[in-house]
């Protein structure tokens, strides 16, 4: 009996030592072959590596002596926006009780379209216009609701009455006409009757519907409900902001994106495709061999798609331009090689 | 009949064809999950354009591959570096990555991968079988209910995302505000389309792509960190970890439970799961005091839970296309693209039953390639986490500019990228819910159609949806009435309390 667990102990033990004896192997296997394969590698690309250093040498010191006066100017204009951009806030600061952020442009941009595609959604059928003027709607209140958020207390009230007074009047002409329409005119009536005698209560039930929680919270509370619920609150919600540690990381990405769009139009996307990839990289200040490898990368990526896909994009779109694409290219060197040899054939 | 259907979409899975895609599916969502800034609704809006070539049945599958693989993929930037690949690993990190520092990194990733598999084909085979009932469900609700579904998804993300209300509706009206661009589904009369180039409206795909990838590289470029500084160090038994996630099958079951719940309410996703989960895990321990330090049934409760919600995001999404999470989103977006109508064509044994099975089973299969891959890789994945953001940046930039234009090659679709990445990135930047505005841009047809033929029914009066003695459809109010309560609930109560004095 007592012979079983030395038994299986030794089992154990042989199969353990079989195991690391597999896992060495494995990992000598696993050197030997990817150690030649990565020293053949890095032979491969070291040479390309410098010759493409030396190949981009004539072209940093061109981009560099294009680029030093573009990034003055971009300097300049950057001072410039900033300071209209702190005037204009500094005089917007004391009307919307807030210093202005990107939010407000936001939120002025959804009001202005809101607002138009309710007008502009007159023109349609009946049945097409219901849907967007009621989103339209819908989107112009709330985004004026929040422009106005530190002035609710007022608003609030006033913009209800006027809503209830619309009601029932709209309401009021319906029944005249046609005898239906009378519950609007109630409810509209009702409405502005709130408005008028609950207006403190309006106003802070819409700020409460308008504000982020915190706002409503009060200071106090908001200390309180900062310590119970830690700085991973947003996660846990489900929603998220971040911090920006760099501001112009996005404005470059966003402005690069909205050059290669130029492009696009331009010259078509097959070849506007590397030359977004080289400027990032300057941006980015990556090592030349490494922007050349990626742009020659992304060149790869869009002939794939001009070549499966879509030959359309070898097109640009505005000038209607389309530079010889690089497999007419390869063939008319290929043809002119030919040509080549030909001369050479009958000349010997 | 839908057992019939079942054993052919078993059939129609195991094709080296499907099965392909499936494993691609998962390979690409592990990378794309692995590097930090990316995430399932970024890999799965630019991979989007380039299904176009595929039949409906394999586009589905790849992304819905992408999406399960990604789910794991975010434990290995959150083991290994304290960075999560995607925000449903942000529990992952807390006990995770004490684990990879104290030299037991291929441990966590081994459990990750065990408990992440073991929970995903838990819940997807609890919605195989819960099915049945589902179809039921879906098949009772009629035309003017499903616009109010509609809008009952939009009222729940705009709660459960927190924040201000204002702004969630705001995002939801200003989302389905963008669909009315174009012809009307129903009457097709023009809308806001002046130009030609508008005249087929604003591709969802391109605002999806803007949405998700530009304005997440503009985000990414704004950011520090996110990249391994030294050599990444794999140590631990991976062994050892398999046993682990073995021996804990309440906490699997329970947080694949919590993720597959959570998930399937509208908005809250894979990040509110995976904290609930996790602090479940902490309640219910006996010895809570040692998460936080390396403690494997943290990473557990929290990967099982993750994947869990995968399944769990699907119900409302394929029953209403109502999107669970962005990543759902985006997937309805595939469905669409490819003419595919969530709803009850989706149980429809005539209709796309047998797609909804091959899809729910191929999930079942991409949880087996995330358990093998995930422990046959484990030693390799840190290279994952050493690829630079400079690199990643104007690749995803290139792959959203020519799958967006590829498809309709119409100029407009660059321009809606553009203009919607720098919308999506002050959205995100001041709090307004991106899920809310793409689930209006996803839902804005079917609700505007759901809209019209309930107002074709009610000779053109709202009342269908709030009288049911004239109309005979008690759904209706029900619904009115749980839309008013989850929007002005709150508010009320806190009335009443005021008057009360409490």
């Amino acid at each position: 009996m007592s012979q079983r667990p030395d038994l299986l102990e030794r089992s154990i033990g042989l199969l353990r030592s079989v195991r690391l004896q597999v896992i060495r192997a494995r990992k000598r296997l696993s050197q030997r072959i990817s150690e030649p394969i990565g020293r053949v590698l890095m032979a491969i690309w070291e040479p390309i590596e410098r010759l493409l250093s030396v190949l981009w040498a004539p072209f940093g010191v061109v981009i560099a002596a294009l680029a030093s006066p573009l990034l003055r100017m971009t300097d300049a204009f950057e001072r410039t926006l900033f300071g209209v951009a702190r005037v204009v806030a500094d005089y917007s600061e004391p009307i919307l009780r807030e210093r202005p952020t990107m939010e407000h442009v936001l939120l002025v941009s959804f009001f202005v379209i809101g607002v138009y595609m309710y007008v502009a959604a007159e023109e349609f059928g009946a049945s097409a216009q219901v849907f967007p003027q009621l989103m339209a709607a819908t989107t112009a209140i709330l985004s004026g609701l929040l422009l106005v958020r530190n002035y609710l207390d007022a608003v609030a009230p006033v913009a209800l009455a006027v809503g209830g007074v619309y009601f029932a009047y709209t309401g009021a002409t319906t029944w005249i006409d046609d005898g239906t329409g009378a519950v609007r005119t109630l409810v509209g009536a009702a409405l502005a009757v709130v408005a008028v005698v609950e207006r403190d209560r309006v106003g802070d039930a819409t700020k409460s519907f308008v504000a982020e929680p915190m706002q409503v919270l009060g200071e106090d509370d908001v200390g309180a409900s900062e310590e119970e619920e830690g700085e991973d609150e947003s996660a846990a919600t489900g929603a998220y902001t971040y911090d920006i540690v760099d501001r112009r990381g996005p404005a470059v990405t966003g402005l690069l994106s909205v050059l290669y769009m130029v492009l696009t139009f331009a010259i078509g996307m097959l070849y506007s495709t590397p030359i977004f990839v080289v400027m990032y990289g300057l941006w980015a200040r990556m090592s030349p061999a490494r922007t050349i490898a990626l742009a020659l990368f992304s060149f790869a990526i869009a002939f794939a798609f001009y070549w499966v896909i879509s030959d359309d994009i070898a097109e640009g779109w505005y000038t209607g331009w389309e530079p010889t694409p690089p497999d007419e290219l390869i063939g008319l060197a290929v043809s002119n090689g030919g040509l080549l040899v030909d001369v050479v054939v009958i000349l010997t | 009949m839908s057992f019939e259907v079942f054993l052919g979409a078993i059939d129609a899975l195991f094709t080296y064809e499907t099965m392909f895609w499936v494993v691609a599916g998962v390979f690409i969502g592990i990378i794309v999950g692995a590097l930090p800034g990316l995430g399932p609704p970024l890999g799965m809006a630019i991979i989007l354009p380039l299904t176009l070539p595929l039949d409906a049945s394999n586009a589905i599958i790849l992304l819905i591959g992408v999406y399960s693989g990604s789910m794991y993929g975010g434990s290995i930037a959150a083991i290994l570096i304290n960075t999560p690949g995607v925000s449903s690993s942000a529990a992952t990190m807390f006990d995770g990555y004490p684990m990879s520092k104290q030299g037991r990194a291929a441990t966590a990733l081994s459990v990750s991968a065990t408990a992440s598999a073991i929970a995903g084909v838990f819940t997807i085979t609890a919605l195989i079988l819960f099915s049945p009932v589902l179809i039921e469900m879906v098949l009772a609700v009629g035309t003017p209910e499903r616009f109010l579904v509609a809008i009952l998804g939009l009222a729940m993300i705009t709660v459960v995302t927190r924040g201000s209300l204002a702004k969630g509706l705001l995002a939801g009206a200003a989302g389905l505000l963008v669909t009315t661009v174009g012809s009307a589904p129903m009457t097709l009369d023009r809308r806001y389309s002046e130009s030609f180039l508008l005249y087929d409206g604003i591709d969802f795909v391109a605002v999806l792509i803007g949405l998700f990838a530009i304005a997440e590289m503009m985000k990414l470029a704004g950011e520090e960190g996110g990249i391994a500084e030294g050599d990444v160090v794999i140590g631990g038994g991976i062994v050892e970890g398999a046993v682990i996630a073995i021996k804990h099958p309440i906490t699997v079951v329970k947080s694949g439970l919590i993720g597959m719940g959570v998930g399937s309410i509208p908005g809250a996703g894979a990040t509110v799961s995976n904290f609930v989960a996790y602090s479940e895990a902490v309640r219910s321990s006996a010895d809570p005091d040692s998460f936080g330090s390396g403690n494997e049934i943290g990473v557990v409760a929290s990967e099982a839970s993750n994947n869990g919600t995968v399944a769990g995001s699907l119900i409302p999404a394929i029953s209403f296309g109502i999107p669970g999470s962005s990543s759902t989103a985006v997937l309805i977006g595939g469905l669409l693209m490819h003419d595919l109508r969530p709803g009850p064509s989706m149980f429809d044994a005539d209709g796309e039953l047998l797609l909804t099975y091959t899809m729910l089973l191929a999930l079942l299969v991409g949880n087996l390639v995330i358990l093998l891959f995930g422990l046959s890789m484990v030693t390799r994945l840190g290279y994952l986490t050493k690829i630079d953001t400079d690199y990643i940046i104007p690749m995803v930039v290139v792959l959203s500019f020519l799958g967006t234009y590829a498809i309709r090659i119409n100029p407009i679709d660059i321009i809606t990228i553009i203009v919607f990445g720098v919308i999506g990135f002050y959205m995100v930047r001041y709090n307004y819910s991106v899920i809310a505005f793409v689930l209006g841009v996803v839902l804005g047809d079917i609700a505007e159609d759901n809209l019209y033929t309930a107002l074709q029914l009610s000779d053109g009066s709202f009342m269908i949806f709030v009288n049911p003695f004239e109309y005979g459809r008690w759904l209706s109010p029900v619904l009115v009435i749980v839309i008013c309560a989850i929007l002005f609930g709150p508010f009320v109560k806190r009335s009443i309390g005021r008057v009360l004095g409490t």
